[in-house]
């Protein structure tokens, strides 16, 4: 096996460099005592509890769901904001592999690991909000439903699993030292880069088409024939601001990885995201308004729905998208991280309010999620930060490894 | 608007006016986010790996 200078080191010499992080067990273990380690903690300390309560008792011991709202925050936040937001992955794998911009390469992997835990995480809360979780493999292998929206969201999130899988395993056998099989997995990258774009429209659209059997129940502002257009540019814009939040965070904890990089570089790269997220986002509320004139439903926006609507698509989609704008247009990054933070949560907003906020909305037993799915979830999204830290750790996701040539 | 026809001419023209005046927007709008003049950035920081 070789270390990070790429020398031929034993395992054991190996276990201690990579897993502990070159320092001794008791080194390693005393340094875990961190501010964002001691809050995790206690997120894990109540969030497992509840997950063995969910399982042993059921749904209705851990969760508000009925059978008239079947759908609650484990669907909602957890599969339709986790899905839209791990769509970074192959927006910038088409940017850099399909459209050539090679200058991006450095956020590719990133973004990909990122998209990866996304999805694996969403498959996890899926685990959570099924009945009989075991039953999840039914629609590949069992009962195929041709002419049901989720049998094509079942296969297509299933094999874009894999296909990030396989697009994140060249960083991995980096790490492991397995040089023929990081050919083989790099020989794959075009061919998976254009079969995840494909994967990826397919079930980021489909996702939106899952309401479109309900036309009576999610509120007429959110509802539209169009739902699975709308879902799909929003899941764009979400993944282009996901990766300028991720990009951000990730080189202020991670700093010593990127030291290297040159900060003006990373600016430009996040600038030209910036102009993306800019013109994405203006089509997406041109879409949006053009959604609510087909269904003409101009005097709802008298409302208070309404008032709610026009918070969602002005406040959260035009102005970060005029705020992306002027950062374009000035090279002004701190402009652009702030657009992609509010673009990031008018995503999750519009993912809320058409699954849950909206759906029913003139029903007396409104759906409100209960402690323990609040838990969950912030459980769920806990081990998937943790996990993605543990890996940014030691794999070259950041950085280059010494031996290879350099992905950054 | 006497019968249904008529709505509809209304209703779809309206759309067709907003999407022909979005479209104008949109051009307007990609010539200003990729118009714009380049400049210098400021300096980057630095720091330490721990889980």
């Amino acid at each position: 096996m070789m270390d990070q200078a790429g020398n031929v080191v034993t395992p054991a010499t190996w276990i201690r460099a990579e897993l502990t992080l070159g320092q001794s067990t008791k080194d390693y273990l005393r340094g875990l005592i961190t501010p964002f380690n001691v809050v995790a903690a206690a997120v894990l300390a109540v969030g497992i509890p509840v997950t063995i309560n969910r399982f042993v008792n059921g749904l209705a011991a851990a969760t508000n769901l009925t059978n008239n709202s079947p759908w609650g925050l484990w669907i909602g936040f957890d599969v339709l904001c986790g899905v839209a937001l791990a769509a970074g992955g192959f927006v910038m794998a088409s940017t850099v592999h399909l459209f050539g911009l090679k200058e991006y390469k450095p956020l590719v992997r990133p973004a990909i690991l990122t998209g990866f835990l996304g999805y694996f995480f969403v498959v996890i809360g899926l685990f959570f909000d099924l009945g009989r979780p075991w039953r999840l493999p039914y629609p590949l292998v069992y009962s195929p439903g041709v002419t049901s929206v989720m049998f094509e969201v079942a296969w297509c999130v299933s094999l874009y699993l894999t296909v990030q899988f396989l697009e994140i395993c060249p960083a991995a056998f980096e790490w492991l030292g397995f040089r023929k099989l990081r050919v083989w997995a790099l020989w794959l990258t075009t061919a998976l880069t254009v079969f995840g774009v494909v994967l990826s429209t397919l079930h980021q659209s489909a996702l939106g088409a899952l309401f479109l059997m309900a036309p009576g129940k999610v509120h007429p502002l959110w509802y539209s024939p169009y739902l699975p257009v709308l879902f799909f540019a929003s899941a764009v814009i979400a993944g282009i601001s996901m990766v300028v939040v991720e990009s951000t965070l990730s080189h202020r904890i991670f700093h010593s990885q990127v030291a290297h990089h040159d900060p003006r570089q990373m600016d430009r790269l996040l600038i030209g995201l910036g102009k993306a997220g800019a013109v994405v986002m203006m089509a997406y509320f041109c879409l949006k308004c053009l959604a609510m004139a087909h269904e003409q439903h101009w005097p709802l926006l008298l409302t208070p729905w309404g008032a709610w609507w026009l918070v969602e698509v002005v406040g959260f989609v035009l102005i970060p998208s005029l705020i992306y704008a002027v950062g374009a247009r000035r090279e002004n990054v701190r402009f652009v991280r702030a657009a992609s933070v509010i673009a990031v949560l008018g995503i999750v907003l519009n993912r809320l309010n058409v699954s849950i906020i909206t759906y029913r909305w003139y029903a007396p037993d409104r759906y409100i999620p209960n402690w323990q799915e609040i838990i969950v979830s912030l459980t769920i999204v806990m081990v998937g930060l943790l996990t993605f830290r543990w890996i940014v750790n030691r794999m070259p996701v950041l950085r280059d490894h010494p031996s290879y040539e350099p992905a950054h | 608007m006497q019968t249904l026809h008529e709505y509809m001419q209304v209703t779809k023209a309206t759309e067709y006016i907003m999407a022909a005046a979005f479209l104008v927007l949109f051009a307007a709008y990609w010539c200003f986010v990729f118009g714009g003049k380049r400049k210098a950035h400021g300096p980057g920081q630095e720091g330490g790996n721990h889980d």
